[in-house]
């Protein structure tokens, strides 16, 4: 590709501009700012694009209000030579490209420019194919070890700009790291890392005392147990020894009382409760006998009246069983009497009544009544017998003023009596019939003979039948009555008769039979009941004796068991006995104290207070106890204190967060080093890559560019030097007369010259592949007029095979090319 | 039956990959491994759970921590007084032979032998439990262990295996140790596997048998990230498990990626940085603080003076002190960019690459870290296969940069 025009639309002072460009050879003569670098950048612009924001001065903005940008016209490498025309304006990125095929006469894709730089980039192209006066001077400031790499890794595309790279990621990696150095940072890193290490190293050594501290403390606690169970030990054994010192002389009696044997004890408490059991039932059967008999003597004595019932017993009785039929009988005899009293008094009433006289009339039969009454009949005298009715009357009324008079139930008796007779007779008074009269005279007066009833009229004969029949029953009644009062009186008489053998104890004479049987009833009565109280006491008695005797079975038997317990002991009397279980019982009450002492002393204290001969050694040992005791006691003291200590350092250490700030510290100490070292190797490496690609490159062209720079060099040192040879390793130039030096021994000057040299051979070979034109920037304002003819002399043959722009402020320059190679800028 | 199944609680490591932080902030980090083992404690005993299972790598034997291990101690001492058993067997990080240089835990606090040994209990509710389980003898156990581990016993009613190792054959950040195959697992006829050393939860299978690593109990560093804590398993009526995980960690760390193109001042970045930050938790008692590494892509677009400030450490600085105390921007990393080659280096691309292979090669990386191998920190970080990777990448942006021919 080569350069044919260019037009400038607004690029810095440049505005609306063209300028055609030799194919070959194009030189742009000007004054410092002239415009000839902002002709040089505008190229590269529109080529690979406008520099952009974040480099406002190179961008070139044209400060009028023209348009920026332009275009440069280029004919490609092909066979056909087209031509181009690549515009670029203000845009994004570089600016706005556009390709237009002049030959066709028609827009190209943007691609079209790609294909026609080839692969090369703005870098590339700075790089490799730009030359200017600031590369130059760079030159100059660089060391010669720098100047020298230069010179061997100048075959590699922007080797200038690689090794500046180099040198700078070589300052960078040892202000990183450098391996005698203390200042870098990996360096000053790596020592703190060290200290930091150290400082952990000496805490993590604290970790097996921490260890041991924990096992310290669960010695100590095992210690610790052990000791409260020593100070138990100890306590209980002083306190064994003050009660065995308290003890001592109980013991001491106890010991005493132990040796006195007590006596056997011979008699045994249920014999000795039986004994006394005993004793006591003899005495009180004793007792109860003697009372018993005294009572019975002071019973025995009886009255004489009752002595004599009771020998006349019998035939007090057999009076007694007739007291009620004698009553009787006295009361029936009272009755009789009464009887015969009152039927006399009745015969005389009637008499009196019915005038009668002695001869007594006598009473008709029925048939004689019957008769009397047939032949009265005939007379017609009627009799009435009215009149015969009215004693009974009278009776009644008697009975009940009788009744009157008297008490009790005889009272009523009569009463009613009374009440009775008044109602029979006045019954027949008013209800009896009249009875007929009967007649002839001559049997009548027959009859009145037989009947002595003369000098009574016939016609009252019948009607005295009645009175006269009453009164021969009374008659014939006081017969029978009068007989029986005089049985009744022999009956009674004979029965007091009876009596006659008690009549000293009951007189009987010259009492009513009433009085009498009172009198025997009262005796009987009273005698009865004293014999009866005798009778049960005479039993009693009997009963008496009897118990008497079987209490006296029992005394013999009680007597006997007594007997029998006083002789097991071999004893005689009961006071022995007493005696004995007297002596017997104070002698268990001395073994009853041992015993009680013995309580105190159990065997356990016995045997442990056996230990000991006397109250002094308890004392020694007291002593020494309580002396091992308030050892051990200040001993758990210490303990207890320094098991406090350790568990507070524990306690503490645990809690010590220092330790883990530390490894943090050391991790962050870690990852500082990495990172560092990490980008110490990246740059120690980049910077290896970059020597190794240059030295890949170099040693691959630098036969080829060798053979170009030689030219150059030969013209540049003045045909000083001829031949320029590569080795693996190094560098040898030729001198004129045949003397080979290594490029190391050549001056700086000479040295430069080598690197122009090989530069331009390097961008020549590299033109080869690559159709960018050489632009050079006032490379060789510097040169003496002598080289600078001989550079023009090496560019013109190079632009046979290259374009070559070449800006410059140098006159010498003017005559040195065809004028339509040369555009002047002033 | 309710059990606790815990791994990696790695009381005493400290959180890896910090190196600014706000002062105040270091207590909460000091107390964050504390704290999340006493929520634990805390719920083992509210729960009235039967038994505590931990496996393995409780604390870093090299460490040896007082504060850490005397934590321990007293959280078990905690278990002990509410009558909560704890079974433990050691990882390869608090590998013991049972020596006497520890310190002594309390009597509810089994421990596993280094041989395969199983215990057994019986819970509350009457089930007979197994549990079985080994402890590191050393650092690295190599050999399948899960092939000593005995079949469920007739009698178990629920059989559990604690087992500190890794899948066979499946490459982590973490050393394959005790390695196992979950088919192998299976056979074994448990009722559920307490893994542990793989700080990532993960449940390798589910159910008959349980297959569990629970994570480790605090995220240490940028890779552990998200909610760590404990499984609860329960055992249902019909005789299932049922785990479920519970957040305990105060302190969680998050990634956050900054896309750094477009940004042309440092203000822009921060405001950047803080616009793509999570929200905050809304749930705050659990999660103290979040710790958020930010990476940023196209770093290399950034203007030079920004870069300065990212290189220098002061823009971290900055925004760490207009950041909220419950989350903090801990880092801010570049990613390499899209790997391009430099323009300068296309046309030179075989011999760049060449150069590669000369350069980035475990050789060179020896001889040219020279003395600092010494250092048993930088053997480890070049140890790791994905170092000369990061460098290689490390070494292409900065060749970027140095590419873009800005200078000219």
């Amino acid at each position: 590709m080569r350069i044919t025009h260019i037009h400038i639309d607004g690029f810095g002072k440049w505005q609306n501009v063209d300028f055609d460009v030799d194919q070959e050879l194009q030189v742009f003569y000007g004054h410092n700012e002239a415009g000839k670098t902002t002709l040089h950048r505008f190229i590269s612009g529109v080529l690979f694009g406008f520099a952009t924001a974040k480099h406002p001065a190179a961008q070139y903005l044209p400060k009028q209000g023209s348009g920026y940008g332009g275009s440069v016209t280029v004919v490609a490498d092909n066979d056909a030579h087209t031509r181009y025309r690549i515009q670029r304006t203000a845009g994004k990125a570089g600016g706005d490209v556009s390709v237009y095929n002049v030959t066709a006469n028609q827009p190209e894709p943007e691609e079209r420019l790609q294909q026609l730089l080839g692969s090369v980039t703005e870098t590339v192209n700075s790089a490799t194919f730009s030359f200017d006066l600031a590369d130059l001077q760079r030159l100059t400031a660089t060391s010669e070890a720098d100047l020298m790499a230069l010179v061997q890794q100048v075959g590699a595309v922007g080797s200038q700009t690689w090794l500046g790279q180099a040198t700078d990621l070589n300052a960078k990696a040892d202000a990183i790291y450098k391996p005698r150095g203390r200042k870098p940072e990996l360096n000053q890193a790596l020592a703190t890392y060290h200290t930091l290490q150290e400082q952990v190293a000496v805490a993590a050594g604290k970790y097996p005392a921490f260890v041991q501290l924990q096992k310290q403390i669960d010695d100590d606690e095992q210690a610790q147990m052990a000791q409260v169970k020593t100070i138990d030990a100890l306590t209980q054994k002083r306190e064994q020894l003050t009660t065995a010192k308290r003890l001592w002389p109980s013991y001491e009696r106890y010991r005493g009382l132990s040796r006195s044997a007590p006596a056997s004890l011979n008699i045994s408490d249920t014999d000795y409760t039986a004994f006394l059991q005993l004793k006591t039932q003899h005495d009180q059967l004793t007792d109860t006998i003697n009372r018993q008999n005294s009572g019975m003597q002071a019973e025995a004595t009886t009255s004489a009246e009752l002595t004599f019932y009771l020998a006349h017993r019998q035939a007090f009785a057999v009076q007694a069983d007739q007291f009620a039929s004698v009553g009787d009988w006295i009361r029936t005899r009272q009755q009789q009497r009464q009887q015969l009293n009152d039927d006399q008094q009745e015969v005389q009433r009637i008499q009196t009544q019915d005038q009668l006289s002695e001869p007594w009339p006598i009473p008709f039969t029925e048939t004689e009544k019957a008769e009397v009454q047939q032949l009265t009949a005939s007379e017609g005298t009627v009799t009435s017998n009215q009149t015969h009715q009215w004693p009974v009357v009278g009776a009644g009324g008697v009975a009940i003023i009788l009744g009157l008079l008297l008490s009790g139930g005889l009272r009523w008796l009569l009463f009613l009596i009374g009440i009775g007779l008044l109602a029979a007779g006045w019954l027949n008074v008013f209800k009896q019939p009249l009875p007929e009269a009967n007649a002839p005279q001559t049997r009548l007066q027959a009859l009145a003979k037989s009947h002595h009833l003369n000098g009574i009229d016939p016609s009252q004969w019948l009607g005295l039948q009645n009175d006269l029949q009453r009164l021969e029953t009374l008659q014939t009644r006081q017969v029978t009555v009068n007989k029986q009062i005089a049985t009744l009186n022999e009956q009674i008489a004979h029965y007091f008769e009876q009596y006659a053998f008690a009549n000293d104890w009951l007189p009987l004479q010259k009492r009513s039979a009433a009085d009498a049987l009172t009198a025997a009833q009262t005796f009987e009565q009273r005698l009865v009941t004293q014999a009866a109280t005798n009778d049960a006491r005479i039993k009693q008695q009997t009963t008496t004796v009897k118990n008497l005797t079987d209490m006296q079975q029992q005394l013999t038997i009680v007597d006997q068991k007594r007997a029998q317990i006083l002789s097991r002991y071999q004893l005689q009397t009961d006071d022995q006995l007493i005696q004995a279980y007297q002596t017997q019982l104070s002698s268990v009450t001395k073994s009853a104290q041992q015993q009680a002492l013995g309580e105190q002393f159990t065997p356990a204290l016995q045997q442990q207070l056996a230990q000991f001969n006397d109250e002094k050694e308890i004392e020694q040992q007291l002593q020494l106890t309580s002396e091992r005791l308030g050892q051990t006691k200040q001993a758990q003291q210490t303990l207890n204190q320094q098991l406090a200590d350790h568990r507070a350092t524990f306690k503490q250490q645990s809690a010590d967060e220092s330790y883990l700030a530390l490894q943090q510290q050391v991790a962050n100490q870690e990852t500082l080093l990495t990172d560092l070292l990490h980008d110490w190797l990246t740059v120690s490496l980049a910077q290896q890559w970059i020597h190794a690609a240059l030295s890949n490159a170099s040693a691959d062209r630098l036969p080829a560019i060798s053979k170009r720079a030689e030219t150059i060099f030969a013209a540049l040192t003045l045909n000083h030097y001829t031949e320029i040879k590569l080795t693996d390793t190094n560098l040898f130039v030729t001198e004129v007369g045949g003397q080979q030096f290594d490029a190391a021994e050549l001056s700086r000057g000479t040295l430069e010259q080598l690197y122009i040299s090989l530069r331009l051979g390097f961008a020549l070979v590299m033109a080869q592949q690559t159709p960018l034109p050489l632009m050079i920037d006032d490379a060789f304002v510097d040169f003496d007029a002598k080289r600078k003819r001989a550079m023009i002399d090496v560019l013109r043959e190079a632009s046979t095979q290259v374009q070559v722009l070449y800006f410059t402020a140098d006159d010498l320059m003017i005559g040195e090319v065809a004028l339509k190679q040369l555009e002047n800028l002033d | 039956m309710k059990f606790i199944h815990a791994a990696d609680l790695h009381l005493d490591s400290p959180f890896l990959g910090l190196r600014q932080l706000p002062n105040a902030l270091w207590q909460t980090l000091y107390d964050a491994p504390f704290t999340a083992l006493r929520r634990l404690v805390d719920d083992a005993i509210a729960t009235q759970v039967d038994f505590v299972l931990f496996s393995g790598d409780i604390y870093d034997r090299k460490e040896r921590s007082i504060a850490a291990q005397a934590f321990f101690l007293e959280q078990m001492q905690r278990l002990q007084a509410a009558a909560i058993p704890v079974y433990l067997s050691y990882g390869n990080h608090d590998y013991t032979t049972g020596s006497s240089d520890n310190l002594q835990l309390p009597a509810n606090v089994h421990i596993f032998g280094n041989d395969v040994e199983t215990f057994k209990l019986t819970t509350t509710d009457h089930l007979h439990v197994q549990l079985t389980g080994f402890s590191y003898a050393n650092r690295a156990v190599t050999e399948d262990m899960a092939v000593a581990y005995p079949e469920k016993m007739a009698g178990a009613d629920v059989a559990i295996g604690l087992l500190h190792g890794a899948v066979a054959g499946v490459s982590t950040e973490h050393a394959t140790y005790a390695p196992f195959t979950v088919a192998e697992l299976q056979l074994k006829q448990y009722d559920y596997w307490a893994l542990g050393h793989i700080h990532a939860r993960q449940v390798l299978h589910e159910a008959h048998p349980w297959i569990i690593y629970p994570g480790n109990l605090q995220g240490r560093h940028v890779k552990e990230t998200g909610a760590k804590g404990y499984y609860l398993v329960t055992r249902a009526a019909s005789g299932e498990l049922i785990p479920e995980f519970k957040a305990v960690a105060p302190v969680v760390w998050e990634n956050n990626v900054v896309d750094a193109q477009q940004i042309t001042s440092s203000e822009d970045l921060l405001a950047a940085i803080k616009t793509a930050l999570p929200a905050l938790p809304e749930s705050a008692e659990k999660v103290t603080l979040t710790l958020i590494a930010v990476t940023l892509k196209h770093a290399t677009t950034l203007p030079e003076t920004v870069q300065d400030r990212l290189q220098n450490g002061s823009l971290l600085a900055i925004l760490q002190r207009q950041l909220p105390a419950q989350q903090m921007v801990v880092r801010i990393d570049e990613t390499a960019d899209d790997k391009t080659t430099t323009a300068l280096t296309d046309l030179d691309q075989a011999y760049w690459q060449a150069a590669t292979k000369q350069v980035f090669t475990t050789d060179n990386l020896t001889r040219t870290a020279g003395q600092l191998l010494a250092e048993p920190l930088f053997q480890a970080a070049l140890a790791n296969p994905q170092t000369l990777n990061n460098l290689q990448q490390g070494a292409e942006s900065l060749l970027k940069s140095a590419g873009k021919g800005d200078e000219a």
